[in-house]
């Protein structure tokens, strides 16, 4: 009983307390699941929160931003502004950027911005002296990091890149408007720009070639070239340090910014002769350089001036552009006529605040960013946006002009309001929300009418307008010879070039008996021939404008056939043959050296890429065992067979007058045993440098036995082409069509009647020598890839690389391999260990962080905060990587940017072809080991050249009674170790004298004109005994004679 | 900023007159320079060229008045010319600048001399300023023909260096000392404003 109710009464405890632990277990799990929820709300709540406080922080910094003041009062600058100087609003953005610079360390600090050693990512270098301005600067920065980490703009990225991947055009709709007023990211940019250039330009590219761009950088001496200049090679000069001098990569002469900039004016105005160059234009290649490289930067300036605006845009008297004002003004009336009200009663003229606008598109006129963010919409919608934001800076502040009643007054807020819309957020927003605007249709009719208004006040219109139809004209298509090569294994026979900038031809001349042959070989290229060099006997090497080099083998009846072709980084604009090892002078300012290419069927090619300048590489010449290659203004002597450099010798710029001392090259040299012989562009001054002397200064242009100024009838502009030393004889050609032939005495005797020079080296004072190195330790990755000091003998150690190719001729497949040559590993046994360790090498390389974005061949690297997207596409393109600059490694949208293949016209499927000899069908062979190797950067990033500073010289002639007879240090003055006298001085033609190169130690060839015209190539004869014949070929084919006196020559 | 040569007292005792001040010649002579010099005491040996026209203003104080120049610094390249007369109408005074080591520049400031003369206001103040005499060892405009061209067209002339800031502020005193200082305010602003309304800067002050 009692253990029944015991058990009774432990039943219902237990079921109680079963009973209680469920209803526990119930209660707690519900517990549970409300922490949970309680935890998820919590999460959700941080997120916001965090959310929130990241718009708070980015609102709050924009709000400092803009309390600053801007004081228009009569005493201050333009860009005097006053920050309320709360110092725990100082405090605060300081401690905001320490904590972003964690995240970001590209930010500036305070320090930097207020030294002067902050560089931002465009390359601009950031200083402001006062504190309130550099912390304006600092919350502008951090404004722009908040922005950039908010989920729309994350989003916003995103959308682009599906973009991207979907699209390889980007056509006018509604989404791309879209995409594009919202800015594209700084990381997309260039990719972009490019695509969107491009799509502008589409035909015009399809008119002259794919290879027109480079064409135009590396002809010389044409009509154009006159015309260029006499009219605007001295304007650009004068601009090129004047465009950016702000921005590392343009602020020194021998930046790789400032070279690129004087190519694409140059080749524009190349192109368009009639617009050729005007102000502005500097801004707009400079900006578009910061982000494409050098040729789709020379497309859009040919967008710009034919395809956006029309080309009474920048003609003499800026037509179109004016007559965009005159719209401005229509627009402004409609949108604003309080203003125009006002503007019109003080009697300002709308022009004189917005021109510039237009002509530079907001080049300095509004904060760099905000720029960017016009040029984004410009390049898609075209000039109609140019309107509208226009229009948002003049009504931004339409009260504050009106309260104005003096001009200056209004002209300085408009100009102060433009230069402070940092907000470009704002700007774009407003600038698309403005109503009643012009249609595109009405706009292109009320600009043609105010054109036509305008030109026909402007004087000079009818001359002008026939200018332009002429202008429109495709390229002449006539077939100039360019150079003549003879042939090193048999002296009796060379080769003539000749072409245009979409044909190449070779003819072979045979000299026999005074008497010369010439016979056109069975072979055209799709463009200009650069250079030819033999290689064997029975083998030539010849380089093609469009970057390749090719080996054909000559059989006995002067027939070529085509044994292989590679592809090169540049043109070659020089080739070299010695002992089997082919030197190649690069327009990139590379010099390749190949080895074991000198073959039918090379299995083992090496090939080195030595960077030896930022400008061009423009001739190279052998001595004995010395190897002299010539950039702008500099020769570089290296050896030929370790090919370290021996040293680096400036030679001296044109002239002392023209104030342009910087930007010469050397436009021919030559050897001979006294030393180099060389000369300028556009000069006529002979120079003779025996490694770093100078040996003799001869002006060409002056009658050294008159002593007259001038020797030439027309003198405008006459400069020296060619030259040629030829046992005992100075040959000269000139750009009018003159050889004038010297005799070369090395008796010490100082010509009487000579000028003397003094060679005055300027060492530039450029403030930034110093902060610019500074500054490039600063940038991490551009510090790896400079050299650790400036000695010039580490140059290999640090920079060249060696590719090699190895063919397997059964299997027809080839194996590439790239290293980075250091000195310990020059000895070839460590190469000999085979792909394995070279692969190991380029793996090391590849696994450094590369977190920064590097635009393959622009001037400059622009620099993406975003980590790198690990690439994998590229599997077929293995060679793209290292030989081919167009094809940036590191950029992190490589993929997007290959895909369009109609934005790099450069662009090949492949570095190597070989062709067998039984089937010409151009097999392609096979490519194995798609390994990526990641060395191409080396060659690409030439920063020495901003490191340091170096001196120029130009000659002075020294006067009867110096003014400054105090010679300064760093005069000296030129001793002439010979002496040049007068033999004879001919017209040989009415085009220049391209080329003169001697046959033999009797026999000269000059070529001149067009190929197959009379006259164009002659034969002369050189006698020891002072007689020189002309030897030639007249019109009927027969060969005449005819010998000249030259004692009566030099007379007259 | 750094700071300024010249001593500025708006709003003094004095009365201050504003004169408009075009500067004019050939590209890269130094007209901006100059006005950097003169305006905000600093010196780039790599000015930024200029596109269209720059405005800027600086008072200067004479013994008896505040003369405040309202500064155009145009585009020297031949291109802006045309747009040259929208810059210099109405303006009282003109630099015309040459560098001393380019001979064609100074052809060319000859052709703006004679340009103001025939197009612009009949009482315009000119001056001629032979830039860059820092550089006197590359000189090839000598001073004695500037200066006797100077005197022949009724020009002041000064040879300047916007460099070392030879000059500078002085070429802008001797412009204020020869421009008509006006009588007090309200007598004369109101005559001009209403006889001649596009010239109404002319002569004018205010403040």
């Amino acid at each position: 009983m009692r253990n029944d109710s015991a058990n009774g009464t432990t039943r219902d405890t237990l079921s109680g307390q079963n009973k209680f632990l469920n209803s526990e277990v119930l209660r707690v799990s519900a517990k549970c699941d409300q922490l949970e929820n309680e935890l998820t709300r919590i999460k959700k709540d941080y997120h916001q929160t965090h959310e929130d406080l990241q718009t708070l922080r980015c609102d709050y910094i924009y709000a400092i931003q803009s309390a600053i003041q801007i004081p228009l009062h009569d005493n201050s600058g333009l860009d005097v502004m006053n920050v309320n100087e709360k110092y725990q609003h100082v405090d605060r953005i300081l401690k905001l950027l320490a904590e972003a610079r964690r995240e970001d360390p590209s930010l500036p600090t305070l320090k930097s911005v207020l030294q002067g050693s902050y560089v931002d990512s465009f390359g601009f270098r950031v200083c402001y002296k006062e504190e309130p301005l550099a912390l304006h600067y600092l919350a502008t920065k951090l404004h722009h990091f908040y922005l950039s980490r908010s989920s729309s703009f994350v989003e916003h990225k995103l959308e682009w890149r599906n973009f991207l991947e979907e699209q390889t055009e980007i056509e006018l709709t509604k989404e791309t408007k879209h995409l594009c007023r919202n800015g594209i990211p700084n990381s997309l940019r260039s990719t972009v720009w490019k695509i969107l250039i491009n799509q502008q330009v589409d035909d015009l590219k399809l008119l002259y070639g794919k290879y027109y761009y480079r064409n135009l950088c590396n002809t010389r001496g044409g009509e154009d070239e006159q015309k260029f200049s006499e009219n605007h090679q001295k304007q650009i000069n004068l601009d090129l340090l004047r465009t950016m001098p702000n921005n590392v990569h343009f602020m020194s002469a021998t930046s790789k910014g400032i070279s690129q900039l004087q190519q694409v004016l140059r080749a524009f105005c190349l192109h368009n002769p009639e617009i050729g160059y005007c102000q502005g234009m500097n801004f707009l290649t400079a900006t578009a350089l910061l982000f494409v490289g050098p040729e789709d930067a020379f497309w859009f300036l040919i967008a710009i001036t034919e395809k956006y605006f029309d080309k009474t845009y920048f003609d003499s008297n800026l037509t179109g552009a004016q007559a965009d004002q005159e719209v401005l003004k229509e627009m402004l009336e409609a949108q604003h006529p309080r203003i125009t009200r006002h503007l019109n009663s003080l009697d300002i003229d709308v022009a004189s605040i917005s021109l510039n606008w237009f002509i530079a598109l907001f080049f300095d006129a509004v904060p760099f960013n905000t720029m960017l963010r016009i040029w984004d919409c410009f390049l898609l919608e075209g000039p109609k946006v140019l309107f509208r934001f226009a229009l948002v800076l003049l009504g931004k502040h339409e009260n504050e002009i009106i309260s104005r009643n003096d001009a200056i007054g209004i002209m300085r807020v408009s100009k102060a309001a433009s230069r402070l819309a940092f907000d470009e957020h704002a700007v774009v927003e407003m600038a698309f929300s403005i109503k009643n605007l012009p249609t595109r249709a009405e706009l292109k009719t009320l600009q043609t009418q105010y054109v036509v208004a305008l030109s026909e006040k402007l004087e000079r219109r009818s001359k002008r307008a026939a200018a332009f139809v002429n202008s429109i004209s495709p390229r002449s298509n006539n077939r100039l010879i360019s150079n003549i090569f003879m042939n090193e294994f048999c002296s009796s026979s060379g080769f003539i070039v000749s072409g245009h900038h979409m044909m190449g031809k070779v003819a072979k001349i045979q000299i026999q008996n005074d008497k010369a042959e010439i016979k056109e070989i069975d072979i055209e290229f799709d463009c200009r021939v650069m250079s030819i060099c033999m290689a064997q006997r029975d083998l030539v090497y010849v380089s093609l404008i469009s970057g390749f080099l090719i080996l054909a083998y000559v059989d006995s009846m002067d027939n070529w056939s085509i044994m292989w072709e590679l592809k090169l980084p540049d043109v070659a604009v020089c080739l070299i043959q010695r002992d089997g090892t082919l030197f190649a002078a690069l327009a990139n300012g590379t010099l390749s050296v190949f080895e074991n290419a000198c073959e039918k069927w090379p299995t083992n090619v090496q090939m080195w890429h030595l960077p030896l300048s930022s400008a061009p590489l423009v001739n190279a010449v052998i001595q004995d065992d010395l190897l002299v290659v010539a950039s702008s203004c500099k020769l570089i002597t290296l050896d030929a067979l370790s090919l370290t450099i021996l040293n680096t010798t400036h030679v001296a710029s044109c002239s002392a007058s023209s104030g342009n001392i910087y930007f010469d090259k050397i436009s021919c040299m030559c050897d001979s045993p006294y030393g180099i012989f060389l000369s300028t562009d556009q000069s006529t001054l002979i120079q003779l440098w025996n490694e770093v002397t100078c040996n003799l200064l001869y002006e060409v242009s002056f009658d050294h036995k008159n002593r007259k100024p001038s020797l030439f009838e027309t003198e405008s502009n006459v400069h020296i082409n060619s030259i040629l030393y030829n046992s005992g004889f100075l040959w000269i050609g000139t750009s009018d069509g003159y050889v004038i032939i010297y005799n070369v005495f090395d008796d010490g005797l100082q010509e009487a009647d000579g000028i003397q020079y003094r060679l005055k080296r300027f060492s530039s004072e450029r403030k930034y020598a110093r902060t610019s190195q500074m500054k490039l330790q600063k940038l991490g990755s551009l510090k790896e890839h400079r050299e650790e000091d400036s000695d010039d003998s580490d140059h290999m150690g640090v920079f060249s690389h060696r590719v090699r190719i190895n063919i397997d001729p059964e299997k027809q497949q080839y194996k590439v391999a790239s290293v980075t040559v250091d000195k310990e590993e020059e000895d070839d046994e460590g190469l000999q260990q085979g792909s394995s360790r070279v692969n190991s090498a380029c793996a090391k390389i590849l696994r450094s962080p590369l977190n920064k974005g590097l635009s393959g061949d622009s001037a400059v690297s622009v620099f993406s905060s975003e980590p790198c997207v690990e690439q994998t596409t590229l599997e077929n393109r293995v060679d793209d990587l290292f030989l081919q600059p167009k094809m940036a490694l590191h950029h992190p949208h490589n993929r997007i940017a290959s895909t369009d293949s109609s934005c790099t016209s450069m662009e090949y499927d492949d570095i190597f072809e070989l062709y067998s000899d039984e089937d010409r069908s151009r097999r392609r062979v096979a490519i194995t080991s798609p390994k990526r190797i990641g060395c191409n950067k080396k060659i690409q990033l030439k920063r020495k050249d901003l490191a340091f500073d170096e001196p120029y010289i130009v000659p002075i002639p020294v006067k009867g009674t110096s003014r400054d007879s105090a010679c300064d240090a760093d005069t000296s003055i030129v001793f002439p170790k010979v002496r040049l006298s007068l033999l004879m001085k001919l017209k040989v033609s009415d085009s220049s004298v391209r080329k003169i190169v001697a046959k033999s130690e009797s026999h000269v060839l000059t070529c001149s004109g067009e190929f197959g015209a009379d006259e164009a190539v002659l034969l002369w004869k050189q006698d020891p005994e002072s007689v020189v014949s002309l030897v030639q070929r007249s019109s009927d084919n027969a060969w005449r004679h005819k010998t000249i006196d030259i004692t009566q020559q030099s007379d007259s | 900023m750094a700071a300024r040569n010249t001593g500025a007292r708006p709003g003094g005792p004095n009365k201050t007159c504003q004169f408009k001040l075009v500067l004019l010649g050939e590209s890269a002579v130094g007209k901006s320079s100059l006005v950097l010099r003169f305006v905000k005491g600093q010196f780039h040996e790599y000015q930024e060229s200029t596109i269209g026209a720059a405005f800027l203003t600086q008072t200067v104080c004479l013994d008896d008045a505040t003369v405040k120049f309202e500064i155009w610094d145009t585009a020297g390249q031949e291109r802006y010319h045309s747009l040259a007369p929208m810059y210099y109408r109405g303006a009282q005074a003109a630099i015309v600048v040459y560098d001393i080591t380019n001979q064609e520049s100074f052809q060319k400031a000859k052709n703006w001399v004679k340009e103001l003369q025939r197009q612009a206001s009949p009482n315009i103040v000119m001056a001629l300023a032979g830039n860059k005499a820092d550089m006197a060892n590359k000189r090839v405009v000598e001073y004695e023909e500037a200066q006797a061209y100077a005197e022949e067209n009724a020009l002041l002339f000064m040879e300047t260096s916007a460099k070392t800031s030879m000059n500078v502020n002085d070429i802008f005193m001797a412009i204020a000392k020869k421009l008509p200082i006006g009588p007090p305010q309200g007598e004369t602003t109101g005559t001009v404003d209403m006889n001649q309304p596009q010239q109404q800067q002319k002569g004018s002050c205010c403040k």
